[in-house]
């Protein structure tokens, strides 16, 4: 289930919302744990059972750490729940890559590589990498001793499990929400119920609103790499760059809001990210909370900056080859992390300091044009084409100027892309009165009336763009 | 502020509730038209729940079936044609002074779904298997090329398509000349809509129509039934066109394309020039023989049988098979191709006259299955 579809918005969101104000404050986590497992149920039900008993698993693993003084104790069983939870990773997520892989390697080398074919694809679980992210974060910050282990089981499966993050974040670390899963009495109030509303909305518009409508171009254009133009290519990346941000952002927007409807407080997990000045600033604002989360659980226990400069620039490129390996089972997503850490090192050596000299807006552009060129690799899986993209994408075509037919709504609606994601570095607080950040004039109630006001027009909008999605009816049937 | 908190919170939660609460709300509001597969229905069981069958159809259900869809989908058509000019209907493009085209109907008059002039001959080869395979049933055959709305209405054709500077071949041209070498029966409306044009009275195309329009069709019919007498060699009833409305919104399948995009409120600028709409009437004087005749055609065919055609000129064993797919006319809707052998023969047989009738926009994929569904089984 996605919060863009129509059973979760018309059905099941209204629904669980209505009965969860209702339940009285004891029962809110068991209602929150049943509608978390019924979300999962219906997209991955035959995931379900497995899921809960890794959890269980988990549970009682981290009850054993937390109860346990002896320091090989602890790490025994912290090394069983890594094992086991990485282990189940790498073979969902993962098994197929390497057995095709290895079938191709065999292949180059003259080897038997007729396994293949008995090979039966592994089926991927929804949400696997997030919710093992989550666990190993729960693990480890019981074994750090960072926050208290949760007793009962509802409540950490429902740290696990809470639906609004479970499939697609934000990764929300253990130690930021300990306190929450047990007592969050003081977040139940009016004020955060109605900005977990107006985030949500927020959120779906960006999806539904922009990315959506961008994501149709896209997919479009790239059907026909081979015969585009310099500009053309430019025009579909940055479109995708827009259409990627406004999707994923929307949905942490749109999950960040649902928690604070319940009462939960998520991390942040996007911070105007194309206004950033260099590679190292890009990923202290995009997805913050995988940057994070690689940033304590991975960064920091190989040696993080307290190490050699050589083994510095090595635990980077490792930590953003696993980054963007995470991301997908592709070699793209490989080269998309090693291309991230490559100028990541290369902001260390002297980048960031030389973008820091050129002014703001020379530096934002630069970091966007590599940004730019890093969405190529993620978008593009086939190595034939990447290749040929990014040839065009530096001149080398046989096309010039731009010949697709773009229709004014597609350009309407990359001007509002690029309005919302570069206004800010002059002027944010429109941006920041809509979302109703902290610190926003919050009394004027003019202002107030109006922030509504435009969201309720945004969630009419938006409910009509979820009704008329795929809807595109032929005048008669034809056969 | 707790107050206005709670109000504002209220007022987006209602909105949230309203797919649910609002089913009797949206009576008032047309409900959606235009072709769409809808799933049935799936009753929840495991095999269904597991495979992700029943949530897949239960997510396209939710957003078709309840009656909030048809106001939303509609406000959704209403802000993207408001705001960019977009029509949400498949394959439809608008031209230059309103005129709604289907694409098929511009990519024959470019030419730019020609098949090439081999396939072209081969097509209207099987053409003439049939009309010599009926001919020896005693059955006569007529080919007629109903004109596109892109080739007739040319001149408001979108200005983003671009049109070659030197001539182009297009399946209309390919299958005229075929259909004259192989000496195949056949009439060509596409020329006589071209002549027409300046001289008619009223619009022989509507603006937000895809079809000829009412005035068209008579005009068709009329050309259709000289046709018929011809071939048969005989008088048969005529057709009169009475009752004439004149009307500047288009009405009945003069709308196709309009009603088709599903708005809230109708757009000044599809206001149509005025449109003439008919009634059948028939006229008996020279003859009240009414043939048996089987159309074979596509959509085109609809306004004729809509106007009657078939009950008043036409016998009573007469039909319609819809792209050679539905039968029509004769009661019970039937699948062509579950008719066996014997069937189809007797089916044929029955009749004076078999028209296959086709729209330029469709000779591309000449012509609905006939030889697998037709000769296929006539020379079983």
């Amino acid at each position: 289930m996605v919060f863009s579809s129509g059973i979760f918005l018309f059905q099941f969101l209204p629904f669980f919302l209505l009965v969860y104000f209702l339940t009285p404050y004891k029962g809110k986590n068991i209602l929150a744990l049943l509608g978390s497992l019924f979300f999962y149920a219906w997209g991955g039900p035959e995931f379900l059972l497995w899921l809960l008993i890794s959890i269980t698993i988990d549970y009682f693993l981290t009850l054993a750490i937390a109860n346990t003084e002896d320091k090989s104790k602890k790490k025994k069983l912290l090394f069983l729940s890594l094992l086991s939870n990485v282990g189940v990773l790498l073979y969902f997520k993962y098994a197929n890559f390497f057995v095709d892989n290895t079938g191709l390697l065999m292949s180059l080398f003259g080897g038997d590589n007729s396994f293949i074919e008995s090979w039966t694809p592994v089926v991927l679980p929804i949400g696997i990498s997030f919710f093992t992210f989550q666990k190993i974060s729960y693990v480890i910050d019981i074994y750090r001793g960072n926050a208290k282990v949760l007793k009962n089981w509802v409540d950490c499966t429902l740290y696990i499990m809470l639906f609004p993050q479970l499939i697609a974040g934000p990764i929300v670390r253990y130690k930021d929400v300990a306190d929450q899963m047990v007592d969050r009495r003081h977040n139940l109030n009016s004020q955060e119920r109605l900005d977990g509303m107006v985030r949500f909305v927020v959120g779906l518009s960006k999806k539904m609103l922009i990315a959506n409508q961008l994501g149709s171009m896209v997919d479009n254009e790239l059907g026909r790499l081979g015969s585009v133009s310099t500009p053309e290519a430019w025009l579909i990346i940055v479109s995708y760059s827009f259409q990627i941000y406004f999707d994923f952002s929307g949905y942490s927007d749109m999950a960040i809001g649902i928690g604070k409807m319940m009462g939960f407080k998520f991390p942040e997990n996007f911070n105007i990210p194309y206004v950033s000045q260099s590679i190292t600033e890009f990923w202290q604002r995009w997805h913050i909370t995988l940057g994070s989360w690689m940033r304590d659980y991975l960064y920091i226990p190989l040696g993080g900056n307290r190490v050699s400069t050589v083994r510095l620039y090595v635990n980077l490129i490792v930590v953003f080859l696993i980054s963007g390996f995470w991301h997908g089972a592709s070699w793209n997503f490989l080269l998309w992390g090693g291309f991230h850490g490559f100028f990541l090192i290369l902001d260390r050596i002297f980048l960031k300091n030389l973008l820091g000299k050129i002014g703001t807006l020379p530096s934002v552009i630069i970091t966007y044009v590599i940004v730019l060129i890093g969405w190529a690799i993620f978008r593009i899986e086939d190595w034939n084409e990447l290749c040929g993209m990014l040839r065009i994408m530096f001149g080398d075509s046989i096309n010039s100027g731009i010949d697709i037919y773009l229709t004014s709504k597609f350009w309407s609606i990359l001007v509002l892309a690029i309005l919302f994601s570069f206004l800010p570095l002059i002027w944010c607080r429109p941006v920041q009165w809509l979302y109703g950040y902290e610190g926003v004039e919050r009394g004027n109630l003019f202002l107030e009336t109006l922030r509504i006001l435009v969201v309720v027009i945004l969630m009419i909008t938006c409910l009509s763009e979820v009704f008329a999605s795929g809807f595109n009816p032929f005048i008669y049937f034809r056969f | 502020m707790k107050w206005f908190n709670n109000i504002a919170f209220g007022v987006l939660f209602f909105l949230l509730l309203i797919p649910i609460v609002g089913q009797e709300w949206f009576n008032g509001v047309k409900p959606i038209q235009g072709a769409e597969a809808i799933p049935a229905d799936l009753p929840f069981n495991q095999e269904n729940y597991i495979s992700h069958e029943y949530q897949k159809v239960r997510e396209i259900r939710i957003k078709r079936t309840i009656k909030p869809a048809r106001f939303f989908i509609r406000l959704n058509n209403q802000i993207k044609y408001w705001l960019f000019d977009e029509i949400n209907v498949n394959k439809v493009v608008e031209g230059e002074n309103g005129y709604l085209y289907e694409g098929p109907y511009i990519e024959e008059y470019l030419g730019t779904n020609f098949i090439g002039e081999e396939k072209v001959r081969q097509k209207v080869n099987s053409v003439k298997i049939l009309s010599d395979s009926l001919e020896n049933m005693g059955v006569k055959f007529l080919f007629i090329l109903n004109p596109g709305k892109g080739r007739v209405m040319k001149e408001f054709i979108p200005s983003h398509v671009s049109i070659p500077d030197e001539k182009w071949s297009t399946n209309y041209e390919s299958f005229i000349k075929e259909l004259a070498n192989q000496n195949v029966e056949y009439r060509d409306f596409s020329a006589m809509f071209e002549r027409q044009l300046p001289l008619s009275k009223y619009p022989l195309y509507s603006k937000a129509g895809t079809h000829w329009s009412d005035h068209g069709c008579f005009m068709a019919t009329d050309s259709m039934i000289d046709a018929i007498e011809q071939v048969l060699d005989t008088n048969v009833v005529r057709p009169i066109a009475s009752n004439k409305q004149l009307s500047d919104v288009a009405l009945k399948v003069d709308n196709d394309i309009g009603k088709t995009r599903n708005l809230l409120f109708f757009p000044e600028k599809y206001k149509e020039d005025t449109l003439a709409y008919y009634t059948l009437r028939t006229d008996t004087t020279l003859s009240s023989y009414k043939p048996e005749v089987l159309v074979i055609a596509d959509s085109y065919y609809w306004n004729m049988f809509g106007n009657w055609v078939n009950h008043r000129l036409f016998g009573s064993k007469s039909e319609f098979w819809y792209y050679n797919n539905s039968t029509h006319g004769r009661g019970v809707e039937e699948k062509v191709i579950e008719f066996d052998s014997a069937t189809l023969r007797k089916r044929l047989a029955e009749k004076d006259l078999v028209i296959i009738m086709i729209t330029e926009g469709n000779l591309s994929s000449c012509c609905f299955n006939f030889e697998d569904r037709i000769l296929g089984k006539l020379n079983h």
